[in-house]
């Protein structure tokens, strides 16, 4: 029997392109997302343990409520062991430069200066030198020779490092200094970490056991290997989140590889059916049929599974390779292709193969041995199955619909994705049902205006409801997901805009953070596009009630017109309005009374403590005038039209205060950063989706080319008849177009109202959800939809428009 | 009368039914397509079965030969009853004990005139007689072709593939389901011939269905059924002979 299924895989091999295809593509996503995750992980361990794990021991302060650093005298200890080797110190602390409200790391050059990169100047040799990173040069406008000034202190630039390849810079400014001149920029004494080698032809256990004596309880003393899985874990936070993220995407192009195969496989055994009664009748058991089919469904996955790692390691490398030149995030240098990557999809790739051929196997298997005696009966394996089918999917789709309206009205999250679930697979079991239905809704008018072959083309569509149902399946799944996911993030970002808007009674607050911000400042701030209304509040900083040099703005009435709701409720002549945190740090309640000194000017005012107060302590701008009659400008309050475009108005804004230290805050900077990271993760989605998509078409061909090997008699005739190639051609078009067109319609409603009830599930009340669908999205998908189905035709339309008219009357 | 060889006497069986009944559907609707037959057919004796359409042939030969199960009554191939088998048991019984020959349909598309030929071999795990391979296709005068797929044979070529399948496991009977319904007449002439040879000189017992009166006149004996019942029989008849029984059967050939 092995024979006969290599012989049949050989002889038939370009039937199984289609569902070869179709496992290569899942298996390559599972294959890519595991090379991916593992060249991260090795990456990331790279970037965050530099060279740790090549020292024997990492000593560090031993935890708990003793000192943060290590003594002065750590290092001579260490270092005088006769078990130790080189020995190399750091003293590092952070430094909060005020003036731009930034945090530096200030720390001693690392042992290995490679790491270091001096890009102009050199590293610092003494007290009063420091060398800063370029981020820090660029963002402080500092050259080697300039004067690095902080609070604590300053001291000359000597050079300027590069720290990208330094694990221990991530995410903040680095200062290179000498270990006296972190005590001084710092406040830190002592060693923050001594890394030890171990002398010639000294065991690393036996040094690091040396050192852990010498030091006893005061230090804790790790492997270097422990000390960088430390650190990994430390940035990654032991999670593994983007892993999980990629594989349920892979998951679900598998779930439409799986449809792609079991149609296939279907129709394949199918036109075989006789041949499979003629093995029956020269006596082969149903096992051995069934083994058969079953090996050649193996063959077939193993073969598509190990061609899909190799293209799934490519494609990892490639992604890897791009993401490093982009140079965002970190750069994933060390690729790995472990030996999970390549065993896991495989085997998967198999087991979805085999899983998905299991069904269409079995009822092949079921032939009578009588079928191969009649010479002209048409062949066609049954499904008892069908009724019961239909009912299930009926039931699943009114079942699951009512358990999804209940998890979407109470807020339950886990019963909005369950009935979500049970719906979905309700209206895939009904398809056979509901697919012919929806063609011939969608398809009659466009089928009639295309004359015959429209409607021929609606005709032989809906002849085989539950091949066209299961054809159909496999793009409904991508479709769905792509339109859920685009209706839910619009629904759910309008949403949450318009509670934004409440919670934020200002659009964009400017403030400056050190003296005023100048008229220039404040015209152009009205000239950024979307501005409807804005106010201009003078400032002086002094105490406040408990705390020192507070700024306090004065809100002149057009304020009125910029800040929504209750903001302002309350401010009026005498009146100090203290958001209700700075109150509270001022030791101030509602109604106290309290004097604001400047420069001998005296007011008493009465204090309003408000929840909702875009500022942090106000008065009339009358008041802040008598308090200090020169007052600039301190603060600018915008009011954005309801459409604008928050995101674009943000960067101006930041734009325009680039380099004056001004911070811009409000509830549109978070709705502009909501709309990136929504319309980022959105993308990225999508783009995972494709995949599945891809797929999905290329069972919408596989599935139109194996009908057009089996029509091959009856295409012939109607050539016979008077068809026309191009009229052929245009009706296989319209059957795979019309396919496409009822997976998106059906997927668009599913999608929409699965878009809807996950931001209700998810919200549970807590935000009023608006619907909002992104018609311009929607049609995206349409069009793509029939482009896939006019692409997906093109090879089934070939072959049959090849046939000879003079076919019709020859023997099969 | 076509025969040279001389007559066969039936000494012993090869096949036998008892009160053979074969219904179709249930309830009131059934149709019965045999009723009640009872027919033996000798060793190494070449038996065509004949009849009008919806004599009940075919459904005949179709229990006989373990395809199908029995109603009741009681299907004996050489001794053994097969109305009690499953249809594992039918199986093997088919690869081991049974050879067919269709009217057209026999051969596998995608499997050389070897591979068809070994096929229930194979199935069976049993070890090819090469000597017996050779024999069988030298005397069907296929040892020039049996590299060959089905699809660059001759439908003679192809019939006698189908031929040499059913002798290669030496069965008890051969069945022959219309072989000669899709050749010419010179081609059908050839495969009776080798119908023939294959009871002359391998002793092969052949029951062969048909409606050609020129093949039925080349068995040892036909069979008549008409309405599922057994309607008379004929020992080495001519061509005429068949005719007439038929013409008395109601029927046209």
């Amino acid at each position: 029997m092995t024979g006969l299924t290599l012989a049949t895989l050989r002889t038939q091999a370009r039937r199984y392109v289609g569902p070869g295809l179709a496992v290569l593509l899942g298996v390559a996503f599972v294959a890519t997302t595991l090379t991916l995750s593992a060249t991260l992980t090795a990456s990331v361990r790279t970037a965050a343990s530099g060279d740790l794990g090549a020292w024997a021991a990492v000593v560090s302060a031993a935890e708990g409520d003793g000192p943060e650093t290590l003594p002065e005298s750590a290092l001579e200890r260490v270092g005088d062991l006769p078990e130790v080797g080189d020995v190399s110190a750091e003293r590092s602390g952070v430094l909060v430069h005020d003036a731009v409200s930034d945090v530096f790391l200030v720390t001693t050059a690392p042992a290995d200066e490679r790491q270091l990169p001096v890009e102009s100047g050199r590293m610092p040799a003494s007290t009063g030198e420091v060398a800063v990173s370029t981020d820090v040069a660029t963002s402080l406008g500092l050259g080697v020779g300039d004067r690095f000034s902080t609070p604590r202190g300053g001291a000359t630039v000597v050079g300027v490092v590069d720290t990208s390849e330094d694990p221990r810079a991530t995410g903040l400014g680095t200062v290179v200094a000498t270990a006296d001149e972190v005590t001084a920029l710092t406040g830190v004494e002592g060693w923050t970490e001594l890394r030890a080698d171990a002398a010639d032809g000294v065991p690393d256990a036996a040094a690091v056991e040396a050192v852990r004596t010498a030091l006893g309880s005061e230090a804790t003393v790790r492997t270097g290997a422990e000390a960088a899985d430390a650190a990994v874990q430390q940035m990654t936070g032991g999670r593994d989140v983007l892993t999980g993220f990629l594989l349920a995407f892979a998951a679900v192009a598998l779930l439409v590889s799986a449809i792609v195969i079991a149609n296939t496989f279907s129709v394949l055994l199918a036109r075989r059916a006789r041949e499979t009664a003629l093995l029956r009748a020269v006596g082969a058991t149903r096992a051995q049929v069934l083994r058969s089919a079953l090996l050649e469904a193996v063959v077939l996955g193993l073969g598509a599974s190990l061609v899909g790692v190799g293209v799934g390691a490519l494609a990892a490398r490639g992604l890897a390779a791009a993401s490093s030149a982009s140079g965002l995030g970190i750069p994933l240098t060390t690729f790995t292709v472990p030996l999970s990557a390549v065993v896991v999809p495989t085997l998967v790739g198999v087991v979805v193969t085999m899983a998905a051929a299991l069904v269409p196997v079995v009822r092949s298997a079921r032939i009578s041995p009588m079928a191969a005696l009649r010479p002209d009966a048409a062949v066609t394996a049954r499904s008892r199955a069908g009724r019961v089918r239909i009912g299930l999917g009926l039931l699943g789709v009114l079942g699951g619909g009512a358990i999804l309206a209940a998890g979407a009205t109470a807020g339950v999250l886990p019963l909005g994705v369950l009935g979500g679930a049970v719906s979905f697979v309700g209206v895939l079991l009904a398809g056979s049902v509901l697919v012919p239905a929806v063609a011939r809704l969608v398809g009659s008018m466009p089928a009639r205006a295309a004359g015959i072959p429209g409607e021929m083309a609606l005709e032989n569509t809906v002849r085989h409801p539950a091949r066209a149902a299961s054809t159909a399946s496999a793009l409904l799944v991508g479709v769905t997901l792509i339109v859920m996911m685009s209706v839910g993030a619009a629904t759910g970002q309008r949403s949450v805009t318009g509670s934004l808007d409440d919670r934020f009674s200002v659009d964009v607050a400017v403030v400056a953070t050190s003296g005023d911000l100048g008229p220039g400042v404040v015209r152009q701030m009205d000239d950024i596009d979307g501005v409807v209304a804005s106010a201009d509040l003078p400032g002086v900083r002094t105490d406040v009630g408990d705390v020192t040099d507070q700024q306090v703005v004065g809100i002149p009435s057009s304020a009125a017109d910029v800040v929504r709701g209750d903001g302002l409720g309350g401010l009026a002549p005498g009146v100090l309005l203290a958001a209700r945190e700075s109150a509270d740090a001022a030791g101030l309640t509602d109604g106290a009374r309290t004097t604001l000194s400047v420069g001998g000017h005296d007011v008493p005012l009465t204090v309003r403590v408000s929840d909702d107060a875009p500022v942090s302590f106000a008065v009339t701008t009358e008041d802040l005038r008598t308090l200090a009659p020169d007052a600039g400008t301190r603060t600018v309050l915008l009011r954005l039209a309801p459409d604008a475009d928050a995101s674009g108005a943000v960067a101006q804004a930041k734009a325009v205060v680039a380099g004056t230290g001004a911070a811009v805050s409000g509830g549109a900077p978070m709705r502009a950063q909501l709309e990136e990271v929504v319309d980022t993760l959105l993308q990225v989605v999508t783009a995972l989706l494709a995949v599945s998509v891809v797929i999905a078409v290329v069972g919408i061909g596989t599935s139109l080319s194996l009908s057009v090997i089996e029509r091959t008699r009856e295409l012939a005739l109607v050539r016979a008849l008077g068809l026309t190639r191009r009229q052929l051609r245009g009706m296989l078009a319209g059957e795979a177009v019309l396919l496409a067109v009822v997976a998106t319609v059906v997927g668009s409603v599913l999608g929409t109202v699965y878009g809807l009830a996950g931001p209700m599930s998810l919200f549970g009340g807590s935000v009023p959800v608006v619907l909002d669908v992104p018609w311009d999205r929607l049609g995206l998908v349409a069009l793509a939809a029939v482009v896939c189905g006019l692409a997906a035709s093109v090879l089934p339309a070939r072959r049959a428009s090849r046939i000879a008219p003079a076919a019709a009357l020859a023997d099969d | 009368m076509t025969t040279t060889g001389t007559p066969l006497t039936t000494t012993t069986t090869a096949a036998r039914t008892v009160g053979l009944v074969k219904e179709y559907g249930s309830g009131p609707h059934a149709v019965r397509a045999l009723d009640g037959i009872d027919v033996s057919f000798g060793t190494g004796e070449f038996t065509a079965i004949m009849g009008p359409s919806g004599s009940g042939k075919s459904t005949l030969m179709h229990l006989l030969a373990g395809l199908d199960t029995a109603t009741s009554g009681h299907v004996l191939l050489g001794g053994t009853d097969l109305s009690r088998m499953s249809d594992r048991e039918l199986a093997v019984l088919r690869r081991t004990r049974v050879g067919f020959v269709f009217q057209a349909f026999n051969l596998l598309p995608m499997l050389t005139a070897r591979q068809n030929i070994t096929l229930p071999l194979k199935l069976a795990g049993r070890r090819l007689d090469h000597a017996w391979l050779d024999l069988v296709t030298t005397t069907l005068g296929l040892d020039e072709r049996l590299e060959h797929r089905p699809s660059e044979l001759s439908g003679g070529q192809q019939q006698r593939v189908a031929m040499a399948r059913a002798l290669m496991t030496r069965p008890d009977v051969l069945f022959a389901d219309e072989p000669t319904g899709a050749l010419d007449s010179r081609t059908s002439a050839e495969m009776l011939a080798f119908l023939r040879r294959s009871v002359r000189e391998f002793g092969q017992t052949v029951v062969m269905v048909t409606h050609d009166p020129g093949a039925a006149a080349a068995a040892d004996r036909v069979v008549l059924l008409r309405d599922g019942r057994l309607a008379g029989e004929l020992r080495d008849p001519s061509r005429e002979d068949v005719l007439e029984a038929m013409g008395g059967l109601g029927a046209t050939a």
